[in-house]
């Protein structure tokens, strides 16, 4: 009975330790490449693991679900996109033997920055729907260059059309570079660069910041928080919200209700995690003396 | 032990390590039962709500008055406590405005413990601590943390006491065997400051803000005061082998920072330079346990600006 109690009391502490560990864990292995050092080939590796960390913190930040091939397109652009991104981390083991190379990685991954990095890449918006758009380019890009280009439309979520707005279109440029160019109604950009994907998410940074993004309320929830006394404590709770970031994104105050019974505030926000959200309202909260309610956007 | 006890005791020490390690140390007394306690950092104000009359259960109303009376006095108390000796936190935040409103929204969040539904003639208390969120805002990015550059004074003390501790050799080996620094300022009449500088006599700093991050500044405090100097009682701060140094006087026209004797600063200066011992900020400075503290309000703080 003894034995029992101190593996139960090992457990919680286990469970304890490990709740408090906020980075991102991911393992892979490559297999051996003959044409690679074996340092060549954990470094390969080391990027893949940064590039799987990314994407799967950015999975738990996007409204909509991406599919497999999407997810698959997106860890490969992160590959040598990625660092940006990283915090910091830690290798947690490193095997090398004939076979190729095991990682396992402990990665702290930059979510503002990444958040700011999916928005401008449209990802917030065609998560939920595809943007649709006409694609032009010339007959003569090689073999390679055409599958980046599919690869870059897939990824971004653009549903190609025959006719309509926007349109881009490809050109070669000077020096080998090329010419993206994404034109609208009422606006065009133009891009120049080496690498097409740098290109690609030039244009399509500046239309997602300008048109497609707004409306995009997937997910959102109302928060309406009463009881205190004064509207200081409001905008400091506004503060306190807006640091939850592993629990909540997007919060906006959207209204303060000062009444003579005491001031409340309402928020609209995107939840992350609702277990999380739960968690950092009851712990902040009632010991305030503060009632909250959470209901779905557009709810009364 | 029953295992549930073993069990809480480890969650608690896992989850708040700091408070579990904490220690409530010197009690500043404020009127109507608010104190600081300097050992911990804690800040909280006691309020009686207003008599009832025949009701029994709590008037929501009566409770606002309590909790809003109480949270003005916990606004007070921050605002006149000194970050060092030239400013107090009130004279820091008239200089930025914005820096002043979270201050006050934090107060205006302050936790608080209310009374039984039925108790209606009970009491409200609020609290808030001068460690974490509330230290971020109080103490000035400006100090010099860590810059590892001693402040000196304008004029040396060595002829003002006569006191003489000249023959203790400084060595780092000898230092090292020390865990920490317990300062002896009792009957010296200190104000109980966030960031005291201890000088020696020859006028060169011993310890301070300069041996100390912001980080830890912020999450554990530069120094605790205590009114006790047993090393037991002290050890979660200064470990098990604490150095004791007396000082001589307290300095400064609010008497916030200490001088103890230029051997004593040596040795201090040798103890510090040995891993995480400035680094945990394991300095506790003992006042007198009847001296009374100097408690002011904010505007009367303010004229110091």
């Amino acid at each position: 009975m003894n034995k029992f109690k101190w593996i139960f009391c090992i457990i919680i502490l286990v469970c304890l330790m490990a709740s408090a560990a906020l980075a991102r864990e991911v393992s892979l292995s490559l297999p051996a490449d003959e044409e690679l050092s074996s340092m060549a080939l954990r470094e390969k590796a080391m990027a893949k693991g940064f590039a799987k960390a990314v994407v799967s913190e950015a999975m738990t930040m996007l409204p909509g679900k991406l599919d497999t091939k999407r997810i698959e397109l997106l860890q490969k652009y992160y590959v040598t996109h990625a660092k940006p991104y990283i915090q910091g981390y830690k290798i947690l083991t490193s095997k090398i033997s004939e076979q190729g190379v095991y990682i396992g990685l402990d990665v702290n991954v930059n979510r503002k920055n990444l958040r700011q990095a999916l928005k401008s890449m449209g990802l917030f918006t065609t998560s939920v729907s595809p943007v649709k758009a006409s694609v032009a380019y010339p007959d003569d890009l090689d073999e390679q260059t055409m599958e980046t280009l599919q690869g870059l439309v897939i990824l971004t979520g653009v549903k190609p059309t025959e006719d309509g707005m926007p349109v881009f279109s490809l050109e070669h440029g000077p020096e080998k570079t090329y010419k993206a160019r994404l034109t609208t109604e009422d606006k065009e950009w133009l891009s120049i660069q080496k690498d097409l994907s740098v290109a690609w998410f030039n244009v399509w940074k500046r239309y997602f910041s300008h048109e497609a993004s707004i409306g995009i309320k997937v997910g959102t929830k109302k928060l309406i928080v009463a009881g205190w006394f004064s509207p200081d404590a409001v905008l400091e709770f506004d503060r306190v919200l807006r640091g939850w970031e592993s629990a909540v994104q997007e919060v906006q105050l959207v209204e303060m209700d000062m009444q003579s019974s005491g001031v409340g505030g309402t928020w609209d926000l995107r939840l992350l995690s609702s277990e999380k959200f739960d968690m950092l309202l009851k712990s902040y909260l009632p010991q305030r003396g503060l009632t909250y309610h959470l209901s779905e956007e557009g709810e009364e | 032990m029953p295992l549930r006890i073993i069990l809480l005791s480890f969650a608690i020490f896992l989850v708040f390590p700091c408070w579990a390690a904490a220690f409530q140390g010197h009690v500043q007394q404020f009127n109507d039962g608010a104190v600081i306690t300097w050992g911990d950092g804690n800040l909280s104000v006691i309020r009686n709500m207003a008599s009832p009359g025949e009701a029994r259960v709590v008037n929501p109303l009566a409770v606002r008055k309590a909790v809003t009376s109480a949270r003005k006095q916990l606004l007070d108390m921050i605002l006149a406590t000194r970050i060092d000796s030239k400013r107090t936190v009130s004279a820091y935040l008239s200089a930025d405005r914005s820096l002043a409103a979270r201050v006050r929204g934090m107060v205006q969040n302050s936790p608080m413990e209310l009374p039984d539904m039925y108790d209606a003639g009970g009491q409200v208390r609020v609290y808030e601590r001068f460690r974490g969120k509330l230290a971020e805002l109080v103490m000035p990015n400006t100090l010099p943390y860590q810059s590892g550059i001693p402040p000196k004074l304008s004029t040396s003390m060595e002829e003002q006491f006569d006191y003489n501790e000249s023959q203790i050799e400084v060595t780092n080996s000898g230092a090292i065997r020390y865990t920490g620094i317990i300062v002896d300022a009792r009957n010296l009449k200190v104000t109980p400051c966030l960031a005291p500088t201890i000088y020696g006599q020859d006028g060169l700093g011993a310890y301070g803000v300069f041996m100390v991050s912001r980080g830890n500044a912020i999450q554990k405090g530069v120094v605790a005061y205590s009114t006790t100097s047993d090393p037991a009682q002290l050890r979660s701060r200064v470990g098990s082998n604490p150095l004791i140094v007396k000082a001589l006087n307290a300095y400064g026209s609010w008497r916030t920072d200490l001088i103890v004797s230029t051997p004593m600063a040596k040795l201090m200066r040798a103890i510090m330079s040995a891993p995480g011992i400035a680094g945990d900020s394991r300095v506790v400075i003992v006042l007198s346990d009847n001296e009374i503290a100097s408690v002011e309000t904010a505007e009367e703080h303010s004229q110091d600006q």
